[in-house]
């Protein structure tokens, strides 16, 4: 069951055109098989001369183009809706992920919501500072990484997608979100999950499947059920190893995580950027792109 | 056996479908697709233009307007070398072949210059892709004009080897497949030379 | 390139001059075997070179089948063949990769293109269309060893000590634009060999490709306009259209690459950072690449099923003993084929970030494909609807093709749509979609072909027995391997394990009996082999001089059963009619040389 409000709609989707094929491909297949059957040399005498009928070929160039106009119409309708920018809420939570071999880098912006401003050249990008933070932004300073991926219910989120070294995907398959994390070139991907981690157990409770016990735990298995972020383009040899939980909370709840996070700054103590310079890279630093966040 | 060959397409001169020899035809369909290897490189580039911000303009070096020039009277000298072997002239129809095949040497000669220059202008090959292009472009079409040459040399060798023996010589000009590949070749390098044109004037418009 | 053969093989033509007319002159066995110019010869070694690679694939993909089929247990016989790339007894990570990138490019390139319109273009467009042979026999031998030379390379770099390349088939920059091979293994030296097998490889699409498009335009026989050409000669001409036009930007996709790797450009290359480390490119990106490739990788997915098209038209018409249905209708909807499969790449590229404008645009004319496909599947129903079909092996691979493309290409509308491609791409959902698309229904018309005109290239019928138990064992196999993926939903592909995944652990028996059925196809394959080589030497003879065993109308069957240069001894036939009279005139068979009967009108 789709967790997301656009994903609902593009199960919605799914399930109509999975229908309409299958009732294709039951009539086709059928057809072909039973002819097959039917109009063996061993069951006709002669066969039929007849090589072509116009009336036919229009009837089944018309049918198609009816079913498959309808299907854009609704396709494009979903696509819109979900990649419409103008639609989205200015309170959307922003978080930023950056995808390298074999991790994801999780950002969120910390209480001011702002997120410090990144800095690409070699004064910024240190083995210590992978992501170019630049510490002199003041509004980097409460910014901090998670472990998981902490979203909340109902609240619309903005995710900002990057990637380090080569491409990765974002794919959330509970959500039905996947967009690619191409180096140098940031992506983004706005969706509003509906369901909490919890209430989603809840719901798998009802599941028979769901309900069977997992041997390697021996609990039921919807109890261990959650949600996770995974890499959904080769990106390397351990591309399959790329998991990272999602963990969909209450506002409330989001707020008590909030408040226990340390700002990276204080973690860090950042090492000055100087020393840092001395770096091997070939790169001159003067002109640099500034990926700016806010 | 001449009966024998009524309908057989393949040793005509021309056909009657598409009225050119099947040789010919072939060759258009080969530059058709050269055509479209370059035109996937210049849209490569159009896109690079328009989407990023790190694109740094530059104004071409002059070098590659004069060796338009170059290039555009290899062809010039290639079309009058089949006009001479049509009307056997050989002496000038070697010579011509000789030169042109000079001349096409100095025309790679002077785009190599014309990186030389580049370079100088402080864009290197792995510097901002405006210039990263200018190699490619170059050293692609570079690679159609060394086809050129070493086919040109083939000819060049058979013409002087053939130029000693005058019955040998004139054999030739009555052997239609030979005037055949003579004509291939030449078509060949005005697909190459307008090659270059097309790109001589795709930087000029891209690059101020 | 095209001038070079004129000069030193002026003598091409002369050559075929004396092939004809029944005079043989000398053939030593190197210009017979092997330098070959005669289309039947070269279209014998795309045939065979095509098996060998169809074996490496089909075998590559059994390896990997056990890593994801027992993904906890040991091979031990696989540490000792492989060594380090299977310590333990376990394909390594990077030897998977390997292994499936490999595989992809294998079997896409080298054995359904390259073998399959290598082989067929070769064989039928020379005899179909009442040519002696291609118009430029010493450029289509070229194309061959452009071939083999790419395929020695290609071979060669599983050899290497960094291994073949292992970026996937789709080859993206930047995992395969850096040659450091901390990044990727393969992306080394194994990479440049890639390239340097593809760019061989392209090379060779466009030589053979000029020809079949040349030859079919211009070295028709009398009579032979292009309405009474079989629907085989008009789908591996709109092939070769397409190769023609779309295999550049893939040479000029990986020669930007090379540039990138080699000479530190950055076409494809921006903001790297490896380890904390910025590298020096700036300004390009990897999502140009990805245009490029798939402005070829799209168009290259219907060069591998349009031949197989055509020669399913045509098996299934011969077969049904009746006129293949909608004739103008099958012309008209290949050439629609044609046009849109450049207008939809970036059907591949949904989730890459692009201009949603772009992406709509994209759903749209992705899914009008489905409106000429439609039609060729109800004119294919139409053509054995009411015929007289002899279920011989060649009509039975026939009909599965027909199965395995509505299958394969009914899902292929779900991906199609790209708000419902936001959580398919990259799944196995799409692992499913090619495999019974491509992977099985372009090999069974490529099967049809092979058994259908086994007669023609050998001169004996290939064992039927065996024929179909082939059939049913890839049919009921291929189903096996293939359908229950449609179930693995939101699976990620190019997945060495699930085991990290709560989300995707479940499918461990599902994954163990695929694996099986594919053990079981494959070597059902070798059955197909078997039966192959056996018949060359020791199949059942076909009867007479003249021989038409399946009492077919089209010109290849016109010429004598011993093959020579030239194919017909005298006068090549003239056409009268076009090639799918059957079952009229009061004749089963009524043959393209034979006049109308009085009163008859042509179609
Ligand atoms: C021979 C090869 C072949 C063929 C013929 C096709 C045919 C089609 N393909 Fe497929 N495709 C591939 C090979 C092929 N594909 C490969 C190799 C990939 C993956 C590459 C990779 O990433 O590695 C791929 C991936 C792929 C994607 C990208 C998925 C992703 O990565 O996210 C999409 C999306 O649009 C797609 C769509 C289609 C469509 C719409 C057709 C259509 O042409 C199908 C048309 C046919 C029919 C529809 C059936 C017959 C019609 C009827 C019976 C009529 C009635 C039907 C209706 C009214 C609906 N294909
Ligand atoms: C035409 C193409 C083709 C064919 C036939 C096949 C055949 C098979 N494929 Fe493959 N496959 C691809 C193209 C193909 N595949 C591609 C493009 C990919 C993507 C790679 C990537 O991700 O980069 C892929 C990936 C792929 C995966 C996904 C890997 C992953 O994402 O982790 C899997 C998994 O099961 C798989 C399995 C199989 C199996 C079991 C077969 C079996 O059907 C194999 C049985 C064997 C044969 C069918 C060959 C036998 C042929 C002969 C013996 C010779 C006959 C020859 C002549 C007549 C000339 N393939
Ligand atoms: Cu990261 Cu795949
Ligand atoms: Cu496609």
């Amino acid at each position: 069951k789709a967790a997301s409000i656009h994903g609902v709609q593009t199960d919605r989707l799914f399930n109509i055109t999975m229908l309409i094929i299958t009732v294709v491909f039951v009539i086709t297949q059928v057809a072909l098989f039973y002819f097959a059957y039917r109009y063996n040399e061993s069951r006709t005498k002669e066969a039929y001369f007849y090589p072509h009928n116009n009336t036919l070929e229009v009837i089944w160039t018309i049918i198609p183009t009816i079913v498959l106009t309808l299907l854009i119409a609704m396709g494009m309708y979903e696509w819109f809706n979900i990649f419409n920018r103008d639609a989205r809420d200015k309170n959307a939570l922003v978080i930023e992920v950056t995808a390298k071999q074999f991790n994801w880098m999780i950002r969120y912006s910390g209480k001011d919501g702002k997120f410090g401003e990144r800095i690409i050249d070699t004064a910024h990008v240190t083995p210590t500072n992978e992501l170019g933070i630049n510490w002199e932004d003041p509004h980097s300073h409460d910014d901090f990484m998670a472990n998981a991926l902490y979203l909340v219910k109902d609240r619309p989120v903005l995710m900002k997608l990057g990637a380090q070294d080569v491409i990765h995907s974002f794919y959330l398959p509970h959500f039905r979100v996947k967009m690619d994390c191409v180096p140098g070139t940031p992506t983004q991907f706005y969706f509003t999950p509906t369901m909490t981690t919890e209430e989603m157990r809840q719901y798998l409770s009802t599941q028979p499947w769901w309900q069977t016990i997992n041997p390697e735990t021996g609990q039921p298995r919807w109890q261990t059920f959650k949600y996770e972020l995974a890499c959904a383009e080769l990106c390397g040899k351990s591309h399959f190893g790329m998991e990272r939980e999602v963990i969909v909370v209450t506002q409330k709840e989001y707020d008590e995580w909030l408040a226990k996070q340390t700002p990276l700054y204080d973690a860090l103590k950042p090492a000055a950027p100087a020393a840092a310079a001395t770096d091997s890279s070939k790169a001159e630093t003067s002109k640099a792109t500034a990926m700016l966040t806010k | 056996m001449q009966a024998a060959l009524s309908n057989d397409n393949i040793l005509r001169d021309k056909t009657e479908y598409t009225g050119v020899h099947p040789q010919k035809f072939g060759l258009w369909v080969g530059m058709g697709s050269m055509a479209m290897f370059f035109a996937a490189l210049t849209s490569a580039l159009l896109i690079k233009k328009g989407d990023f911000r790190v694109w740094e303009n530059f104004r071409l070096p002059s070098i590659f307007l004069y060796n338009t020039l170059v290039i555009v009277s290899v062809s010039v000298m290639m079309q009058l070398a089949l006009i001479s072997y049509r009307k056997a002239k050989f002496f000038a129809f070697r010579t011509l072949m000789i030169l042109s095949f000079i001349t096409a040497c100095v025309f790679l000669g002077l785009q190599l210059w014309g990186w030389h220059i580049l370079k100088q202008m402080g864009l290197p090959i792995d510097g901002n892709v405006a210039g990263s292009f200018v190699y490619l472009l170059t050293s692609m079409h570079g690679v159609h004009i060394v086809v050129g040459l070493l086919v040109t040399l083939v000819f060049i060798v058979y013409a002087v080897r053939a130029r000693k023996d005058p019955i040998y010589e004139l054999r030739n000009i009555i052997n239609p497949k030979r005037q055949l590949n003579l004509e291939l070749l030449v078509s060949y390098w005005h697909f190459v030379d307008a090659i270059w044109v097309y790109l001589f004037i795709f930087f000029y418009m891209n690059y101020q | 390139m095209q001038t070079a053969h004129s000069v030193e093989h002026a003598d091409v033509h002369a050559h075929a001059e004396h092939g004809h007319g029944g005079g043989h002159h000398e053939e030593t066995f190197l210009t017979k075997y092997v330098f070959s110019q005669d289309h039947k010869m070269i279209s014998k070694q795309f045939l065979i070179t095509g098996m060998f690679w169809g074996i490496v694939g089909g075998l590559l993909s059994v390896l990997f089948r056990l890593q994801l089929g027992w993904p906890n247990e040991t091979f031990p016989f696989l540490e000792q063949l492989f060594g380090r790339w299977a310590e333990g007894g376990k394909i390594s990570q990077e030897f998977y990769y390997a292994l499936i990138t490999m595989h992809g490019t294998i079997l896409v390139f080298f054995v359904l293109t390259g073998g399959l319109s290598g082989t067929f273009a070769n064989l039928l467009i020379p005899y179909q269309v009442g040519a002696r042979d291609m118009a430029s026999p010493f450029i289509n031998m070229l194309s061959y060893w452009f071939f083999l030379t790419a395929s020695v390379i290609l071979f060669f770099s599983f050899f290497i000590q960094t291994g073949p390349a292992s970026g996937g088939w789709t080859a993206y920059p930047p995992l395969n634009g850096l040659r450091d091979t901390s990044i990727n293994l393969g992306s080394g030296l194994g990479f440049d060999l890639w390239v340097l097998a593809m760019a061989l490889f392209i090379v060779q699409a466009l030589l053979g490709g000029l020809n079949y498009i040349t030859t079919v335009l211009n070295l028709r026989t009398k009579g032979m306009s292009m309405m009474k050409l079989p629907l085989t000669i008009w789908a591996l001409l709109f092939t070769a259209v397409i190769g023609v036009l779309s295999f550049p930007a893939l040479l000029a996709g990986v020669v930007l690459l090379e540039f990138d790797r080699l000479l530190d450009t950055s076409f494809y290359l921006n903001n790297i950072i490896i380890n904390g480390h910025l590298l020096g490119y700036k300004g390009g990106s990897p999502i140009l690449f990805e245009h490029l490739f798939w402005f070829l990788g799209h168009p290259e997915v219907y060069i591998i099923i349009i031949p197989a098209m055509g020669i399913v038209s045509e098996v299934l018409s011969v077969h049904a003993r009746k006129p293949v249905f909608g004739y103008k209708a099958m012309i008209l909807s290949l050439l629609a084929i044609l046009i849109l499969s450049f207008i939809v790449w970036a059907h591949h590229m949904f989730v890459t970030g692009l201009n949603p404008n772009l992406g709509a645009i994209f759903t749209l004319f992705t899914l009008l494909i489905a409106i000429p496909s439609a039609i060729k599947v109800f004119n294919w129903i139409g053509t054995i609807w009411r015929g007289k079909l002899r279920l011989t092996s060649a009509a039975l691979f026939g009909v599965g093709f027909v199965s395995m493309f509505i299958t394969g290409g009914l899902t292929g509308i779900i991906l199609g749509n790209s708000s419902i491609d936001i959580q398919l791409h990259d799944t196995m959902f799409v692992v499913a979609h090619f495999h019974i698309v491509m992977g099985i229904a372009a090999f069974f018309g490529m099967y049809a072909g092979v058994y259908h005109w086994f007669p023609r290239m050998y001169g004996r019928f290939m064992n039927e027995t065996l024929g179909q138990i082939h059939f049913w064992i890839t049919m009921v196999g291929a189903y096996c391997i293939f359908f229950p993926m449609h179930f693995m939903t939101g699976l990620p592909r190019r997945y060495y394990t699930y085991a990290n995944f709560e989300t995707f652990n479940n499918f461990n028996s599902l994954a163990a009996f695929m694996s099986i059925a594919a053990i079981i196809v494959f070597l059902g394959q070798l059955l197909f082999i078997v039966n192959f080589f056996y018949s060359i030497f020791k199949g059942r003879k076909v009867e007479g001089e003249y021989a038409n065993p399946w009492h077919s109308n089209t010109l290849e069957w016109t010429a004598p059963v011993a093959r020579l240069h030239g194919n017909w001894e005298g006068d090549i036939p003239t056409v009268h009619r076009w090639p799918y009279d059957y079952s009229t005139n009061g004749k089963e068979c009524n043959p393209q040389n034979v006049p109308l009967a009085p009163g008859e009108h042509a179609h």
